[in-house]
């Protein structure tokens, strides 16, 4: 222990000698001529003896040694990257051309043999042919403080997700009141886990020119996924206890794209196949159940869940452009697609003390999913007459979703594997069209002072037994104004505003159609579905208007200044219940100033809110009452002919509003610094970023009605509020030492600060400030705070 | 209201700063540059003399061949000729347009150089507010650059905002790895007018942009595409889907708001909120599901409430984007 220590010490002592070096060497050097751009003397002896007559023409590796101290457990600080106290490799490019300087081959590596690295390989022909061949690994870290009592195996495409001996039955004997506990005891002990996966990517691009018109192109991607995430699954209906999984991960996806294109003068046309096959590896996860290891009618000893199934698409398509008298542009696209999915069902449950119920038998072995797209766009552009610059821009877009994935009828189903219910479902597969359509006239009103108005039309044709509203139609008129009248200012603006008429708002068309039998008639369904109230914000009545601001003033060539404000408000003025109103906007600016060839510098600020102002309503559900009894007054029996019926209480006292507040500001300041022309650079950057989100919520008025349990449900409070915000600050600098070697020393800080009622306090038992529950987290944080100070020294050559 | 107050205080700032740049651009002169418009070493005198308006060139004008502009721009020639663009017009043109080099793009140089650097009206520069930008834009795509990705370029929302095209790439030297582009990443380029887009990726809730791993173009074309936005696929999905195929399907159980649109809940640019989300769960969810029972419940978060707490909804409704399990309804499993 001490040794690394010791080792330790002296790589940070390493570390910061070799930082201050170059502050040392810079005094020395100052006066001495800025160093030449040169081949060197080894390259020229190389080139000698490369084969097919090929030259190294570039040269460029950096690499060093990395040093990190501070607080860095949080999975934010790696979430997407590897930073390591260690030596690496920071990047490689190697370029090379044969001596006629018609094909070239070039190597880039970045951060290799870390799990953040990429490389790509480039071959080719000048104008010719061009071959790529990547490989690209992205990692991303979830959480670091995931802790797990499960153990996992596979077998097949299955993985099997196991509580130690005698936890299952040591909670299920404790008396109801001790299992909370007895469980908590058990999650104490609970080990590691990593929450995390890798994508790596790889595949190649080929394009060819096979002729001055016609060319081809080919691109091969392979995705794989591998790693652990958090995954929610759990017993019973809501209520029931949950049992979050940390569930693996591993699927593969192909990706191919062949496409053609010919092209002459004034016209062109592309072709194209592209296909996508999703090959998920684990199709299905069984766990143990942590509160019961017995299976029985309404408990089970383990679950089964299933991942997104396997899946291909293809597409074909066809696009190009032709140029016509009038100064006018035709382009457009037409393009097919399939989508399919045929992975085999798994049985409703996997509890035998249910699965042999007749009524859960399979209708069908699979879904035989079949979705076809169809895409046409057609777009015109003209300025008809020579004599006045009006130019005028329409089109037409029609996007059709065909879902002929089959309908099935499920006569009963299970709830989570624990219970049995017994009413008919069917799955719904969901078809919509969508058409747009634009008209716009942009006219120069002066030389400078551009114009632009225009009409727009989208409809929305949904399959109404599906959603709520079968057609919409939303027209838009927008204008902008571009104007320049001077070389040192640009503005931009743009307004559009909007207005979405529906045709109906049925409140129940998906649980209609998908829930045949629900307590055997439509007026339970009415009261138990979705409040007639509500209009969901995707499909309601909206007036929309967005404003876009730019100004960019560049009174000289080293001082620019840009500023831009965007505005969306969302008015949704017929919706009793659900979103009201959404506002977000922006307003910033960035100015860049370089007073002297060796001075650059930048400011740059954003502000952004964004704001949701939602209203709902509490409906308690009072289950199993008798309908010998008077319900109270705002409640209703949802089956009234039967003697006992569930009541369903709908009190317009127990509205609640929420108004959610994202509120974000961004800073960053720069200088780029040469102290010594073409020898010594200084870069330093500054960012911070605050985000606050504030949930403000609160009845409009006190619930009055209904129990004192059924208030105390509906009682809305505010919550604590959220926040990120992280710092980062770069310092580096770089000095040239000849004409190919450089040394950098870098130092960089990050501190990330967060506040988060959902995780803060997340234990294995539910928030750790409370007493245990029976439910089983992982106690993931996903955001936690850091401080890190990285220093880095590295050594470049180039040339 | 308070939206209000800071949005009209900083109006003067605004007009403050249009104000300042318009007494800066009188005191101040003009652009210098290594390459002065007329000739390397022109005079300051000749450099502050106002720029002539363009003319284009005129009918006869004669091509003179590149050779000739390297007697005055042999820097920014053997630049060029490092670059991707200039080692096919050097080696292996392949049309006519790409045999004529440097005049391939800024026009015929005859005039300019029979009047030894002069006549540089006639000449298609690049240079800010020395042509129409519709001028300069025709040079790049008119022959050379209209198919393929720039199949859209006519009508597309950068066309006709006016965007020039040597706003966002860099022809003359290789700035960044590949497609010529003005700064050395993407990023850098779209945030010179999408400010708002490069303050978004800062966010605690983002993809890797920031690191590097995926790039605006990865989603959008900015030449313009057949899908609104400048998406590259067909929908919003389906370009969601080209990295998370797994969310495809179908589905036996769907969830019609995600078949529609993922951004109907995600925010793609980054987000305050967990996953990309538009608004913190529960809020987001309830903002469609006012059934009855637990949906509808506003919840205190700090009783400890399993539906809000951890993962919120999601804690028990894991198969949100889909589920394929006879059992499956409710996306719980």
């Amino acid at each position: 222990m001490g040794a690394l220590l010791g080792i330790k010490r002296f790589g940070r002592t390493l570390l910061l000698a070799f930082a201050l070096l170059p502050a040392a060497v810079a005094s020395g050097y100052a006066e001495q001529p800025s160093p030449q751009e040169a081949i060197p003397s080894w390259v020229n002896w190389l080139n000698a003896g490369l084969p097919f007559d090929f030259e190294l023409t570039g040269l460029d590796v950096e690499g060093g040694y990395r040093d990190i101290d501070g607080r860095r457990s949080s999975a934010k600080f790696q979430e997407y990257r590897v930073l390591e106290e260690s030596p690496f490799l920071d990047h490689l490019r190697l370029s090379l051309e044969t001596k006629d300087k018609r094909r070239y081959i070039d190597f880039t590596a970045i951060d290799s043999f870390k799990q953040d690295q990429s490389y790509l390989f480039r071959v080719g022909q000048y104008g010719d042919y061009d071959l790529e061949i990547f490989w690209d690994q992205v990692p991303h870290l979830l959480s670091t403080t995931g802790r797990t009592l499960f153990s996992t195996t596979h077998e097949d495409s299955t993985s099997f997700l196991t509580l130690p001996a005698g936890v299952a039955s040591t909670v299920q004997g404790a008396t109801p009141a001790a299992r909370a506990s007895v469980l908590g005891g058990f999650l104490a002990n609970a080990a590691p886990v990593d929450l995390s996966f890798l994508t790596s990517k790889a595949g190649f691009r080929f394009k060819y020119a096979l002729s001055e018109s016609l060319g081809m192109g080919v691109r091969y991607t392979y995705t794989e996924k591998d790693g652990t995430i958090p995954f929610g699954a759990g017993f019973s209906s809501p209520g029931g206890n949950i049992v979050e999984l940390p569930a693996p991960l591993f699927h593969r996806t192909h990706q191919v794209e062949v496409k053609t294109e010919y092209a002459r003068p004034g016209w062109n046309v592309g072709l194209g196949y592209a296909a996508s096959i999703f090959d998920q590896g684990i199709k299905n996860i069984v766990f143990d159940n942590p509160l019961s290891a017995t299976n029985t009618p309404t408990a089970s000893a383990r679950g089964r869940t299933t991942m997104d199934p396997s899946n291909h698409a293809h597409n074909v398509f066809l696009s190009g452009g032709v140029s016509l008298p009038l100064r006018t542009r035709i382009t457009g696209k037409f393009s097919y697609g399939w989508r399919f999915q045929d992975q085999t069902f798994v049985s409703h449950t996997i509890n035998p003390a249910l699965a042999a119920n007749p009524q859960l038998a399979l209708p069908r072995r699979d879904l035989d999913g079949d979705i076809r797209t169809a895409l046409v766009t057609v777009n015109a552009t003209s300025r008809p007459l020579a004599a006045l610059p009006l130019t005028l821009n329409g089109g037409y877009r029609f996007y059709d979703f065909d879902n002929r994935s089959s309908e099935i009828e499920f006569p009963a189903h299970t709830v989570r594997d624990t219970s049995l219910t017994v009413d008919t479902r069917v799955n719904a597969p969901y078809s919509y069209t969508k058409h747009n359509a634009h008209l716009d006239a942009s006219y120069p009103l002066l030389n400078d002072l551009h114009f632009k108005l225009g009409y727009e039309w989208e409809r929305w044709d949904r399959d109404s037994k599906v959603r709520e509203v079968p057609t919409s139609d939303e027209h838009f008129l927008k204008t902008s104004v571009d104007y320049s009248p001077l070389d040192w200012l640009l503005l931009r603006t743009a307004y559009r505003r909007s207005w979405r008429d529906i045709s109906a708002y049925n409140t129940q068309a998906h649980e209609s159609h998908v829930v045949q039998d629900i307590e055997g008639d439509e007026f339970s369904l009415n009261l138990q579905g979705q409040s007639r109230l509500l209009r969901k914000f995707d499909e309601a009545d909206r007036t929309r208007d967005r404003v876009e601001i730019l100004a960019s003033i560049t009174p000289f060539e080293a001082l620019n200044f840009t500023t831009t404000y965007s505005l969306l408000r969302d008015d949704f003025d017929h919706s009793s219940l659900g979103l009201q109103e959404s506002w977000g906007w922006s307003l910033g600016g960035d100015v860049t100033y370089s007073p002297f060839s060796w001075l650059s510098l930048f400011v740059n600020y954003m502000r952004e809110e964004f704001k949701y102002d939602q209203l709902s309503r509490s409906r308690p559900v009072i289950s199993n009452v008798s309908t010998a009894t008077t319900p109270a007054a705002g409640c209703a029996f949802t089956n009234p002919t039967a003697a006992v019926s569930n009541v369903v209480c709908d009190f317009s006292d127990f509205n609640w509003r929420s108004l959610n507040r994202d509120k974000v500001d961004t800073y960053g300041v720069g200088a780029d610094v040469s102290l010594i022309p073409k020898r010594l650079n200084f870069r330093l950057t500054y960012t911070f970023s605050d985000a606050d989100t504030i949930i403000n919520s609160f009845n409009p008025v006190t619930p009055t009605s209904g129990t004192v349990a059924q208030q105390t449900s509906a009682k809305a409070v505010r919550y604590p509020l959220s926040n990120t915000n992280l710092h980062t600050l770069i310092a580096a600098l770089r000095y040239n030492l000849t004409s190919n070697w450089s040394l950098k020393g870098e130092y960089r800080f990050e501190q990330f600060r967060e506040k988060d009622w959902s995780t803060d306090a997340i234990g294995q038992s539910g928030l750790t400030n409370l007493p245990p529950t029976t439910d089983t987290f992982l106690g993931a944080r996903f955001l936690q705070n850091y401080d890190a100070h990285i220093g880095a020294f590295t050594l470049r050559y180039q040339f | 209201m308070k939206k209000r107050d800071t949005v009209v205080a900083l109006l003067p700032l605004l007009a403050v700063a249009l104000l300042v740049g318009w007494a800066c651009s009188r005191v101040s002169s003009p652009p210098t540059g290594s390459e002065a418009p007329h000739a390397q070493g022109a005079s300051a005198a000749s450099a502050a003399a106002p720029r002539p308006r363009w003319t284009g060139s005129p009918p006869n004008a004669k091509y003179v061949g590149s050779e000739s502009c390297l007697t005055c721009h042999e820097e920014s020639t053997q630049r060029f000729h490092k670059t991707k663009m200039g080692r096919i017009m050097s080696v292996n043109p392949r049309t006519v347009q790409e045999q004529r080099g440097c005049e391939s793009c800024h026009g015929p140089g005859g005039p300019h150089v029979d009047t030894e650097g002069g006549a540089i009206e006639t000449l298609t520069t690049f240079k800010k507010g020395a042509e129409p930008v519709e001028a300069q834009n025709a040079t790049c795509v008119n022959g050379c650059h209209e198919k393929g990705e720039h199949t859209f370029w006519k009508g597309s929302t950068h066309e006709s905002r006016g965007v020039a095209c040597v706003s966002c790439h860099k022809v003359m030297e290789s700035v960044s790895d590949r497609s010529n582009l003005a700064k050395p990443t993407a990023i850098e380029v779209c945030s010179q007018c999408h400010q708002t887009r490069r303050a978004q990726l800062q966010r605690s809730s983002h993809m890797p942009l920031r690191e590097g791993k995926i790039s605006c173009s990865d989603c959008h074309n900015p030449h313009g595409t057949a899908t609104q936005a400048m998406l590259r696929e067909d929908s919003v999905n389906e370009n969601c889907y080209t990295c998370h195929a797994e969310k495809r399907g179908p589905f036996l159980w769907e969830h019609a708001p995600v078949i529609e649109s993922c951004t109907n809940c995600h925010e793609p640019h980054g987000s305050t909120n967990a996953r990309l989300l538009k608004v913190r769960i529960p809020r987001l969810c309830q903002q469609c599901h006012v059934e009855t029972r637990h949906p509808t419940n506003p919840y205190d978060p700090t009783t400890g409430s399993r539906y809000v707490i951890n993962r919120g909804c999601i804690n028990c409704h894991q198969k949100i984007h889909g589920s394929n399990h006879p059992s499956g309804f409710a996306f719980t499993n």
